[in-house]
């Protein structure tokens, strides 16, 4: 026997071997090559960060509807307020009201008479009271020169008028330069347009106007019409409404999903942001179909694990396995969100999306053992760590609803993009959802 | 053209670059263009294709994670076939609690009676055939023929690799090649017989 023939031979013959590589080679490389930090950070972190969305989100939200119904109570109080000087006001000057509303012209003749008032008092509170600025008395001489140029028969009734003026002690706040310009504008014909831009300051002249003129009945007369006019059209007061903590619109129901080769149910949570849009949560209890592999090679070309490896420890000592079945069942819990399209009276379009949270994974795993050419059947229960966010889940669907009682029908088609190990020949990819709900809570 | 088209690596020396960043792509041609050869390497070391198969996948993950080690003036075959040496060899460690260190006779089945081995035995038997009958060797005795024989380790560095005495080493170098040298001759003897009874 030739030793070096016989290895220098089978080594020839060993390096000449060439047997191809299974085209799927990559994927399997692929799967396990590392993935960038995004993905490790979303794997790691993006459950995390996704319920921090979600519940801020749901915070922001109960906020944003509190400031409004606090915003909402406010006006109530002020229309109610208002509503009610509206009412007191048509029970104390009706014919008031009415008498002014018909003189509308008037207003413009009495304003420019007002502005002449005006000037009587401020020139003679400067004059005796000697309380006002140098730059005040200018731009009084200023608008008293205009209005001498301008009409000069005014001077005639300024003395007649500044004892008037004096009794009505008119406070100095309110010969203000803009109430004596306004006043001036409405002079030179515009008026009308400048004296409306200051609502709170013609309110002080039309004050002033009141107070200066207790013995002017046609001046008093003329406040009264404008508010009137202006609250005319409201309608009649509504009945305060308190404030109240918005009530959550929810639902519950039990939920079915069937997909290929497994099964799913289990209660489901349902709780409407608004009229269309919702969060889910639910816990199921979901069982695939069991696979079964004639050996072990067959188990591991399908899954891309290594059979003896994942379950080492419940493997006995063996030559060989075979007959391998296996079966998964998990206890997840399914987090989505839905938004429906109202489509006829009783029906409506649910567009759905959702992830699990899997709580516990278990694998059952069935084989026979063969040791010294004696067999063994056995059957154990595996628990596996369980994994989150490894798949989305995306369905359109149809509700129809019976006053409180909802029936949903869903069709929807499955995004895994990462394979939980104990499911790892499991893709599901179509499937339905068929859920009933009571609903509870204010709509 | 404005705007030109990203052109595809091709080259070694850009495939070679893109693992270095990393690039899935150029990992992948990397992958296409040597998987074959390694496959072929880890073969001898494993039961099965499957086997082969998976020594690859992990070796290649250790080829994109240590390519910056990777000297360039070295053939990439030598450092590939080291690397896929090194991963079976992981393997056998990972495995070596489970190996049943039975004697070789009762470890795997003897197909036929025995026969006197001879060296022309050889020359009317297929590299296919060959490597069938190493893979059926048990796993210590097939890791270290195929470290001996084919890629040449000597039986120190054997021991130290599989963390064996050179005893061991040899001893199981030498069960395993009576045992090889015992199936071909069986196996050659019947085909022949069988041809006979054709003729």
């Amino acid at each position: 026997m030739n030793n070096d023939f016989f290895e220098r031979r089978i080594k020839e013959q060993l390096e000449s071997v060439n047997r191809p590589m299974n085209p799927s080679g990559w994927d399997t490389v692929k799967k396990k090559l590392p993935v960038p930090w995004y993905l490790s950070f979303l794997r790691e972190w993006g459950l995390l960060a996704m319920g921090g969305l979600i519940f801020s989100g749901l915070l922001g939200n109960i906020y944003y509807q509190f400031k409004n119904q606090q915003l909402l109570k406010r006006l109530y109080e002020e229309n109610s307020t208002l509503k009610q000087e509206v009412v007191t006001l048509r029970q104390t000057s009706p014919p008031v009201a009415q008498l002014v509303s018909e003189h509308r012209v008037d207003t413009v003749y009495i304003v420019k008479k007002m502005v002449v008032e005006h000037r009587h008092t401020y020139e003679a509170l400067a004059t005796t009271d000697n309380e006002i600025t140098d730059e005040s008395v200018r731009e009084k001489g200023v608008v008293e020169g205009k209005a001498s140029k301008k009409y000069p028969f005014e001077n005639k009734t300024l003395t007649s008028k500044v004892d008037r003026g004096k009794k009505a002690s008119i406070p100095k706040e309110n010969l203000t330069q803009t109430g004596v310009s306004a006043a001036d504008s409405a002079e030179k014909g515009g008026g009308a347009v400048e004296t409306q831009l200051e609502p709170a300051k013609d309110a002080k002249t039309a004050a002033t106007a009141e107070s200066d003129s207790v013995a002017t009945n046609p001046i008093a007369s003329v406040e009264k019409p404008k508010r009137q006019d202006t609250l005319s059209n409201v309608s009649p007061p509504l009945a305060k409404k308190s404030f109240k903590f918005p009530t959550p619109r929810v639902r519950v129901g039990v939920e079915t999903e069937v997909g290929i080769g497994n099964l799913g149910v289990g209660p489901t949570l349902e709780l409407f942001l608004s009229p269309h849009f919702s969060l889910t949560a639910g816990l199921h209890a979901h069982r695939f179909s069991s696979q079964e592999y004639k050996t072990v090679r067959d188990y591991n070309r399908a899954t891309g694990l290594d059979f003896t490896q994942q379950f080492a420890a419940v493997i006995p000592p063996h030559d060989h396995l075979e007959e391998i079945e296996t079966s998964v069942s998990t206890i997840e819990i399914p987090l989505g969100i839905k938004y429906y399209l109202p489509l006829r009276k009783e029906f409506s379009l649910v567009f759905a999306t959702s992830t699990n949270i899997d709580v516990q994974a278990f694998n059952q795993v069935k084989f026979e053992a063969y040791k010294d050419g004696a067999e063994q059947y056995l059957s154990v229960e595996n628990r596996n760590d369980p994994q989150s966010l490894y798949e989305y889940t995306f369905g359109v669907g149809v509700q129809k609803k019976w006053k409180r009682g909802i029936a949903q029908l869903e069709p929807f088609a499955n995004f895994t993009f990462r394979q939980p190990e104990y499911a790892a020949s499991y893709k599901n990819v179509f499937g339905v959802k068929a859920s009933v709900w009571i609903e509870f809570g204010k709509k | 053209m404005i705007f030109k088209r990203k052109s595809t690596a091709n080259s070694w020396q850009d495939i070679l670059d893109g693992c270095l960043r990393r690039d899935s792509k150029a990992q992948r041609q990397l992958f296409e263009r040597y998987a074959n050869f390694a496959k072929n390497t880890c073969l001898r070391y494993a039961q099965n294709d499957e086997e082969a198969e998976e020594m690859v996948s992990d070796g290649f993950l250790k080829v994109f994670d240590k390519i910056d080690r990777y000297d360039s003036a070295q053939p990439f075959e030598g450092w590939l076939k080291r690397i896929m040496v090194n991963t079976a060899i992981d393997h056998y460690r990972r495995n070596v609690s489970k190996i049943n260190w039975a004697d070789i006779d009762d470890a795997s089945q003897v197909p036929y009676a025995d026969t006197y081995y001879k060296d022309e035995h050889l020359m009317n038997i297929t590299a296919d055939e060959i490597m069938a009958f190493v893979q059926r060797l048990p796993v210590s005795y097939r890791t270290v023929f195929s470290l001996a024989v084919v890629d040449g380790y000597n039986h120190v560095e054997i021991a130290e690799l599989l963390g064996i005495s050179e005893s061991a080493s040899r001893s199981n170098l030498s069960k395993a090649k009576a045992k090889l040298q015992s199936w071909i001759s069986a196996y050659v003897v019947q085909q022949d017989e069988i041809t006979h009874k054709h003729e």
